[in-house]
């Protein structure tokens, strides 16, 4: 148990550790620890976490940290992916913070911070469509073969992006709609 | 940098390229264009 509550910090730490842009673009880094090089988890159960992360108050990064890590080895998991997950921006946050309030205005620390910025965006995209394709296809890769694809998702997520987008309906109230629709839509 | 975007989508999505490295290259790319517009500044007369 203490072995796996070692890894599990590490691997959270580690996670912190390369979690520039915070909120979505942690999801790749954390897909790809505690699914492909750990198999702590499946992809769908993986999504599964990421959707109630999404649902419950609070940062995307550190519920979905606190969720994998419950499933894992329950609280005590919980609490050392959480800790690992934020103790590398907390150090970071404290010693950076005087270097950015000097060179604030140097435009090669404003440069660095804008790659940063385009890199956690394209990341972001890709954790996006990883979850489509999961929720769509069953599966993370595109697929060419329209029967794979899943008509009920597609119809809650066009509903989804025109009430948010369009109608500019709160996500709780669009949550909890979607969340109806699905369980009538698939029992 | 603008490029960058496209750009780590495909590594990560599609090339399934490991994340740590993307950032780490990320990272490097903007200390690199950093670099060669001090350069060209100080070219500049």
């Amino acid at each position: 148990m203490i072995n796996l509550l070692l890894t599990l910090f590490f691997t959270f730490l580690k996670i912190g550790f390369f979690s520039i842009g915070g909120g979505y673009a942690i999801i790749p880094l954390i897909q790809e620890q505690v699914v492909k090089n750990h198999g702590w988890l499946t992809l769908r159960e993986f999504t599964d976490i990421i959707t109630i992360s999404q649902m419950t108050p609070g940062p995307l990064a550190i519920n979905t940290s606190t969720f994998v890590g419950m499933r894992i080895a329950e609280i005590p998991g919980a609490t050392v992916a959480s800790v690992g997950a934020i103790l590398t921006g907390f150090i970071f946050s404290i010693i950076l913070y005087r270097f950015f309030q000097r060179h604030k205005n140097l435009e090669s620390v404003a440069n660095i911070l804008l790659g940063l910025h385009s890199e956690s965006l394209g990341l972001i995209a890709s954790a996006g469509a990883t979850i489509l394709f999961i929720t769509f296809v069953g599966d993370s890769k595109v697929s060419f073969n329209v029967t794979n694809y899943n008509l009920i998702a597609i119809a809650i997520f066009a509903f989804s992006l025109f009430a948010l987008r369009k109608l500019k309906l709160n996500p709780i109230l669009i949550i909890a709609i979607s969340g109806i629709i699905g369980l009538f839509a698939y029992s | 940098m603008t490029l960058m975007v496209p750009a780590t989508f495909i590594a990560s999505f599609i090339l399934e390229i490991n994340v740590a490295f993307i950032i780490i290259g990320s990272a490097l790319i903007s200390l690199l264009e950093v670099a060669l517009v001090m350069r060209k500044k100080r070219r500049t007369p």
